[in-house]
């Protein structure tokens, strides 16, 4: 264990997160935004011709394969690839020509019902829970008087925030308020006191800890320390109250909470 | 310089797949055992406060996340689409290689492989290229995946005999993950090994039927380990796609999710011992398998460790693959215990769930890409690792989700800190925290020394028994790759990363 027990507990309080991957982050390959005119008719085409063997969301049913992930459909432009397919068939694998039951446009239709398929599946980021209000209200706003009622209320600062949010961020919010709010001038200060080993003390907003480096502000400005043997810190952060709470909360506490604070419209 | 030929010139003494790492760094891990250990003792624990700047290097934005190589006083490494050759003495640029993209996740590069006079490397867009390391001039690239279908690349390529490994990593699309092996000279294909079997063959009876083992997963991101006694190359799985939605897919899902031995020459499969069954939570066991040598009750014994993303720390046997330990390293609420072979057994309360639950660790896991360090000198495995945890939702409740299926909200960034784990017993003993965030590797070398980094830009010197700094240095942004030594000219350099720029530290002159 690092010698001095003190500074480790500190440190644990700050620093920068890792940041979080986004699509625009990851440079995700995407096919092109289509049509929703030509996806929708599409997509009507696809069940009534094609779901029978490649299911109903084309990632394969009876007999036929997976379109999404197949190498033919990804590697298709605008019909060069499906288009010879669906036309001719594959006689040797049971496929047979759609050549005389869909027109050119029809196809291309269906086309275009694949690449947004495909698109869909690739944009994670985008994907949106369902009910989160699971749980039981009232046992809720009880546990939420016990744990959380000696720093906020629902007729105060929690005041029909559930119409600010949306449910998974409101979730997220309660349980860890560091993830979600920017650190902006409104955003809760944590603040340090370090006493020098000369006996001086300064107290105010914490800038930076590391384990060679203490910085805040003050009314008089900016002060940077280097952190010695005899240097001695005591770090207040407003929301380290909720990564308490974290640690032995259940996930029927959550369900509880989040169903309270939903209903705080 | 001819790798081979660095590694004919071992002392008889040291195993072979731990030749004694000493004045160059030829390979992603230094040597083909992963330990990052280093022979060299100039810098030591007496002297290291004395370090001092010899060079930087700007390669000018993308942060570097390769291991650089240092073969004949030249450095070479990468970032996505770039390559560079700089005078590992100087920091003097020699050639600098770049490609248009056609695309494909840039998340990262490994850095290079090397054979003979030529360099190896992936690009994003799914290409194994190959440059003459004198001049920069590309000889070959052959397309080693196809990108329409999500497949990207990051690992550094491996090179043992006449083999280069490389393989694809994946994101969003369900397709099989792979590694393959390339011929140095041609490029031409000589194998693949998937990481889902063929329908009806050996490891189906853990898939719910061939739909799902096809879409597979199982991607091979890190390059792995190489014991030339055994003739085994060790390597390991990432998740089974959809990546948290596992209601399509019943079952332990072989062989994601696994530390997999295969034999350089055929790619046959000599034993795997799976970290994670089913899992639903992105804890690929990607991460370095390191070799080692130990006396476990009085006998000597060769050894392989793992800390895995899922928090957990694994020491097994290397020659078959037989469960040594399993240990906790960080906090996690995932598993009920272990089984019989010490693998965890998962909560299914915790997998996702359509009104979330929460897990420690969180996606990111307990640790990840940051390479560790083995020391044979104290028998500690170091590894930099982090506290976390995310409420993880299931959104597609579907019958045959596809892609991710769900997706996790961090609730707790947590301490990070280098952790020093007893390598037979994975007890922890002792942890040094480094703040917030930072994704630094680890090196040990000879002189008593263990380098890392913090979260707030400083590298670090520890000392590798107890854990306390010696020294340090803020490079003004946190490492993301592993540190290297070199000795050129008598002198020995330490080379540390710092997002684009390359640090060389050594003594003063005398």
């Amino acid at each position: 264990m690092l010698s001095n027990p003190k500074l480790s507990l500190v440190l644990a309080v700050i620093g920068t997160a890792v940041p979080h991957l986004s699509a625009q982050g990851l440079n995700l390959y995407l096919p092109p935004k289509q049509n929703p005119a030509a996806v929708a008719r599409g997509k009507q085409l696809f069940q009534t011709n094609c779901s029978f063997c490649h299911g109903p969301e084309a990632t394969g049913g009876n007999g036929g394969p997976d379109l999404v992930g197949s190498v033919l459909v990804n590697n298709d432009h605008h019909g060069n690839l499906i288009g010879p397919v669906v036309h001719n068939g594959r006689p040797d694998k049971g496929m047979p020509s759609f050549s005389s039951k869909l027109t050119k446009t029809q196809v291309s239709d269906i086309v275009a019902f694949l690449h947004q398929r495909i698109r869909n599946v690739r944009m994670r980021f985008s994907y949106k829970v369902k009910n989160l209000a699971i749980g039981s209200a009232a046992a809720g706003k009880t546990y939420f008087k016990a744990h959380c009622g000696s720093c906020h209320s629902a007729s105060g600062d929690l005041k029909e925030i559930a119409s600010k949010y949306p449910p998974e961020t409101l979730q997220q919010l309660w349980l860890s308020p560091q993830s979600v709010l920017p650190r902006s001038a409104n955003s809760p200060v944590t603040t340090v006191t370090v006493a020098l080993p000369s006996g001086q003390r300064f107290s105010g907003k914490l800038t930076h800890l590391s384990e060679f480096n203490v910085s805040l502000y003050d009314s008089q400005g900016y002060h940077s320390f280097p952190i010695t043997s005899g240097t001695k810190l005591q770090v207040h952060d407003p929301l380290a109250a909720h990564e308490q709470l974290l640690k032995q909360l259940t996930d029927s506490d959550m369900h509880n909470v989040t169903t309270y604070l939903e209903t705080l419209k | 310089m001819n790798i081979q030929l660095l590694l004919a010139g071992i002392a008889l003494a040291a195993p072979l797949y731990a030749h004694q790492l000493n004045k160059s760094w030829p390979t992603y891990n230094g040597d083909y055992s992963g330990r990052r250990f280093s022979e060299l003792s100039q810098i030591n624990a007496s002297n290291v406060k004395d370090l001092t700047l010899v060079w930087t290097y700007d390669s000018g934005g993308v942060p570097i996340k390769a291991t650089p190589l240092m073969v004949g006083g030249v450095l070479y490494f990468t970032v996505p689409d770039h390559a560079w050759a700089v005078d590992a003495r100087t920091g003097r640029e020699l050639w600098h290689w770049t490609t248009k993209s056609r695309g494909g996740i840039h998340i990262g590069n490994r850095g290079m492989g090397m054979y003979k006079n030529w360099l190896f490397f992936v690009t994003p867009d799914d290409y194994l290229v190959s440059l003459d390391a004198t001049t920069g001039k590309e000889r070959w690239r052959v397309e080693i995946a196809d990108l329409k279908l999500d497949y990207f690349c990051t690992v550094a390529p491996v090179v043992v005999g006449d083999h280069v490994f490389a393989s694809p990593s994946i994101e969003s699309i369900d397709n099989r993950g792979y590694l393959a092996s390339y011929d140095p000279v041609t490029g031409k294909l000589q194998w693949r090994w998937y990481a889902t079997p063929k329908p009806g063959a050996p490891g189906s009876e853990t898939w719910p039927n061939s739909r799902a083992q096809k879409h597979g997963g199982g991607a091979v991101w890190i390059p792995g380990t190489y014991d030339p006694d055994l003739n085994i190359y060790y390597f390991g799985t990432a998740n089974p796609q959809p990546v948290m939605a596992g209601q399509g897919r019943k079952g332990a899902n072989l062989w994601t999710n696994s530390i997999v031995a295969v034999n350089p020459d055929t790619g046959k499969m000599v034993w795997f011992y799976q970290t994670t069954p089913h899992d639903v939570h992105d804890w690929d066991a990607s991460e370095t398998p390191v070799l080692f040598d130990a006396e476990i009750n009085g006998k000597p014994r060769k050894l392989l460790a793992q800390a895995n993303r899922n928090g957990y720390f694994f020491a097994l046997d290397r020659t078959n693959g037989r469960h040594i330990v399993t240990s906790k390293f960080v906090p996690n609420n995932w598993a009920e215990g272990l089984d019989a072979t010490g693998r965890p057994i998962r909560n299914p309360k915790k997998d996702p769930q359509p009104a979330g639950t929460i897990v420690f660790p969180s996606e990111g896991g307990g640790t990840n890409w940051f390479p560790p360090s083995y020391d044979p000198q104290t028998g500690l495995f170091y590894v930099r690792v982090t506290r976390s945890g995310a409420v993880f939702y299931l959104t597609d409740t579907s019958a045959n989700p596809e892609s991710w299926g769900g997706m996790d909200k961090s609730v707790w960034s947590g301490p990070s800190s280098i952790e020093a784990i007893h390598a037979t017993t994975g007890k922890i003993v002792w942890n040094h925290p480094t703040g917030r965030g930072g994704t630094s590797g680890v090196l040990t070398t000879a002189g008593k020394l263990l380098f890392g980094g913090d979260g707030s830009g400083n590298a670090l010197a520890l000392d590798p028994d107890s854990g306390r700094t010696l020294w340090h240095v803020n490079l003004g942004a946190t490492m993301r790759n592993g540190p290297i030594t070199y000795e050129l000219d008598g002198r020995q350099y330490i080379l540390l990363a710092a997002g684009a720029k390359l640090f060389a530290f050594a003594l003063p002159k005398q």
